[in-house]
């Protein structure tokens, strides 16, 4: 799998406290700084806030690493974002014009102020929400979203998905590096050959594996539902963290 | 003109650089809240079918749950594109809606781009609704018509799978190039915008689309060939030649 391909898996993290607070609070949290990111306007709030995630990973025991890895294609993204304000919104004072190919290119103000905020808004936006999946366990979440009355259906079948999509990579991939070894990926007609065998046999093996899975999960007493521990009462730390986030919150909102 | 020869400086950028899901951020609140409203009635429709399904079979969700976990797999799997120089990934909604139905399928990519998200920081949640739109609902239903209208042509399985692989990319590319037209599209006509970005897409998603219309054929056949009971259980494939 190409390098983009990195799973972010909270699961093995040291427990620190950013990591063990309350699912429900981070939910609530990451919804309200998203909608703060989205409509705050301007560039101020949106890089400020990717700023804080960083510094709120790297408190949560997060290697700097894991994370900067993970922001490089939203930077990519948001400097085409960028590039395409600057050809699409020609409002405002000009700035500067520059040969582009046959043409003259002007850049106008509004086209540069518009295209900053789209892009610190992506910058802003995907590191909270880095934040919030480098220190919340999937399961976790899960339970929140069933105490904000998810569909049982969907979350039932959020963490099937979940459980299977790690084995079923590994077992993709070994498939995968069987093809190789035997020239499967040796051209383009093999190449795509291998694809069709590879979704092919993922298919015929996950259907064995549902068979089997639900009948050992029978042997244990489905009978229609998971079930799981349901969130208890918020502890003091996680009323105090939504206390102080929503404050953070709520000041970055007014400076914008 | 110019903002055209830009677009086709964009596509010499990575892959990975113009994947199909939107990033957080990119849209504004209120188109961003649109298309959740665009696309929650058919999830909550899908769920209420699966539901349904579960209630006859409660076999049904770890079929589901596990199948989904396959598709999601298979897409983030690489195909060579020749033409590009480079690799793309699979919509493999077409091949979910095949086997699991349009609205089952709009439910599993609705799963698939939130756990996409959340562990391979691609797309985001404040896009979720534009990105389930244009993949879950646009993808599957369009793949799974073109499915449906290739075996009332009688075509053979294998064609039957590549149209609907085909269609899933180009058409869920389209809702792609439309959510972004109409956040980016600035002071230029909302048209001119919509057109140059599925334009800048065309050069690697004609090639990726041809080669996921062939996977999913493939796919296809290669299941009826070693699996027909798996093909009996789902009810799939009935009067096409094989």
């Amino acid at each position: 799998m190409s390098g983009a391909h990195s799973f972010i898996d909270a699961q093995g993290e040291s427990r620190r406290l950013l990591v063990a607070l309350d699912g429900r609070i981070k939910l609530f949290l990451l919804s309200a700084a998203l909608m703060v990111n989205l409509t705050a306007g301007g560039v101020r709030v949106s890089l400020l806030l990717a700023l804080l995630a960083f510094a709120l990973v790297l408190g949560a025991g997060v290697r700097a690493a894991a994370f900067l890895k993970r922001m490089a294609i939203p930077v990519l993204l948001a400097l085409v974002a960028l590039a395409t304000q600057l050809f699409w919104f020609r409002e405002g004072e000009a700035i500067f014009t520059f040969p582009f190919l046959f043409w003259e290119m002007t850049v106008y103000s509004g086209g540069v102020a518009r295209g900053m905020e789209i892009a610190s808004r992506i910058l802003g936006g995907m590191a909270t929400l880095l934040f919030f999946a480098l220190t919340t366990p999937l399961p976790e979440l899960m339970r929140a979203a069933r105490w904000f009355r998810c569909p049982p259906v969907l979350v039932e079948l959020a963490l099937i998905m979940y459980r299977y999509v790690f084995l079923l990579l590994d077992e993709g991939g070994r498939i995968r590096t069987a093809q190789k070894a035997r020239l499967g990926f040796v051209d383009s007609r093999s190449a795509l050959r291998s694809s069709g065998i590879l979704g092919g046999m993922l298919i015929l093996r996950t259907f064995d594996r549902a068979e089997r899975s639900f009948a050992a999960m029978r042997c244990r007493g489905y009978q229609g539902a998971l079930t799981g521990i349901t969130p208890g009462k918020l502890q003091t730390k996680d009323w105090g963290a939504l206390v102080v986030g929503l404050g953070v919150l709520v000041v970055l909102f007014l400076m914008h | 003109m110019k903002s055209v020869i830009f677009l086709c400086a964009l596509m010499l950028l990575p892959q990975s650089a113009l994947a199909m899901h939107l990033s957080e951020g990119i849209l504004p609140a209120r188109w961003a809240l649109l298309w959740f409203a665009a696309a929650l009635p058919f999830v909550a429709w899908g769920v209420v079918q699966i539901n349904r399904k579960k209630r006859l079979d409660p076999a049904y969700i770890p079929l589901l749950g596990i199948f989904g976990a396959a598709v999601f797999v298979f897409s983030v799997f690489p195909i060579p594109v020749p033409v590009a120089g480079s690799t793309a990934h699979p919509a493999g909604t077409g091949m979910s809606a095949i086997f699991l139905g349009p609205f089952a399928s709009v439910v599993v990519a609705f799963i698939s781009l939130l756990l996409q998200a959340l562990f391979l920081a691609h797309g985001g949640l404040t896009t979720l609704g534009a990105n389930t739109f244009s993949m879950g609902v646009m993808g599957s239903f369009s793949a799974f018509g073109a499915y449906l209208l290739c075996r009332k042509g009688g075509l053979s399985l294998f064609w039957c799978g590549f149209a609907a692989g085909v269609s899933a990319d180009l058409v869920t590319y389209f809702g792609t190039s439309f959510a972004l037209a109409s956040a980016l599209h600035g002071t230029q006509p909302f048209l001119s915008v919509l057109g140059q970005i599925y334009l800048a897409f065309m050069p690697t998603q004609i090639p990726l689309a041809l080669l996921e219309g062939a996977v999913t054929g493939g796919l296809l056949v290669y299941v009826q060939k070693h699996r027909p009971d798996i093909i009996g259980r789902l009810g799939l494939f009935q009067g096409v030649k094989g």
